[in-house]
């Protein structure tokens, strides 16, 4: 019984040992290989992590010249609206300058139209009233006495 | 224009027969008596203008009216020619420079003169006497009333007249009150 299982466990040392030497040269170069592999897996994901970054930092300060550069049109924009805002206020109050002036002179003129129809007025009036009072109560007395002055101013004529 | 031409080439032509006979100032006094009822007569006017009407009828009232009137047969013919020359219608103009031709011929200036009322001999005297010095001649005086003028005088000597009337002056006065 005990011859059995000493034979058995001595087939399988002998298995093992012709095991390990007909495998073991292979086996250390594919362990050899694979483990080369997987370094170089590492060293490319290691590389491509690298690349990458650099790719992110760069995408990082373009974007970050972008809003700068958005930033500065941003404020070019808004100082140019503003300038255009001053000017448009600067226009409009010397437009309404003007327009105040131009009524103003216009009212002006107005004003001494009519008051010169007035006094043309008030001159007539007082001229026919004159006329009417001097009509009425011009006497002999005083006809005689504007053709003694007529007389003078003639006679001082040459 | 041309009807002063007219005027004056027929008033010369008088004044040339009146010179040579000296009865200038008696033709003028004629002139003006005919002129004055040619004025007043609306239908002796039209009667002497109108063509249609025979011209020998036409001379023929002249010729009658000279009778009546007494005119000299020098104005006659005169007014006859006027007549036969369709330049009847000048007659005023013609009467207006035959007078200026004889008060040029006589050395003497005539004076229209414009008055509110009427003038006493006096001062008709002074102002006749003023116009004399003023023009260096002697003058006739035309003195004619017009309320309208108010006072004053208005003297008319040539082209030039001489306004002293108080209508004139209160003209004068509204222009300055109006101009303020």
């Amino acid at each position: 019984m005990w011859w059995d299982l000493a034979f058995r466990i001595f087939n399988f040392v002998v298995l093992l040992g012709i095991l390990y030497f007909a495998i073991r040269t292979p086996l250390s170069s594919y362990l050899k290989k694979r483990q080369e592999t997987i370094r170089q897996e590492i060293e490319d994901a290691q590389q491509a992590k690298q690349a990458g970054q650099r790719e992110l930092n760069e995408y990082k300060t373009r974007l970050q010249a972008i809003k700068e550069e958005t930033a500065k049109i941003l404020q070019a924009a808004i100082r140019e609206a503003e300038r255009e805002r001053e000017r448009i206020i600067e226009e409009a109050k010397q437009m309404a300058e003007k327009i105040k002036r131009q009524a103003e002179q216009g009212a002006q003129q107005e004003l001494q139209m009519a008051r010169q129809r007035l006094q043309e007025e008030v001159a007539a009036i007082t001229v026919k009233l004159t006329e009417e009072l001097l009509k009425k109560h011009l006497e002999p007395g005083d006809h005689e006495r504007l053709v003694d002055e007529y007389i003078e101013q003639v006679r001082v004529l040459r | 224009m041309i009807g002063k031409k007219i005027a004056h080439r027929y008033a010369k032509a008088l004044m040339n027969i009146g010179r040579e006979d000296g009865k200038y100032e008696r033709y003028l006094a004629e002139l003006d008596t005919f002129t004055s009822l040619y004025q007043k007569e609306g239908r002796l006017r039209d009667a002497l203008r109108n063509p249609t009407i025979n011209l020998q009828k036409r001379q023929a009232v002249i010729t009658e009216l000279g009778g009546r009137l007494g005119l000299s047969d020098v104005t006659t013919n005169f007014l006859r020619l006027l007549v036969e020359k369709d330049r009847i219608v000048h007659l005023p103009d013609i009467v207006v420079e035959y007078r200026r031709l004889v008060d040029e011929a006589a050395g003497r200036a005539r004076v229209r003169l414009v008055t509110a009322y009427t003038l006493s001999v006096g001062k008709q005297e002074a102002l006749k006497r003023v116009f004399e010095r003023l023009v260096g001649k002697g003058v006739i005086m035309e003195v004619v009333q017009d309320p309208s003028i108010i006072g004053g005088v208005v003297a008319q000597i040539g082209d030039r007249i001489y306004d002293g009337s108080v209508r004139t002056q209160l003209q004068a006065l509204k222009s300055r009150l109006a101009k303020g």
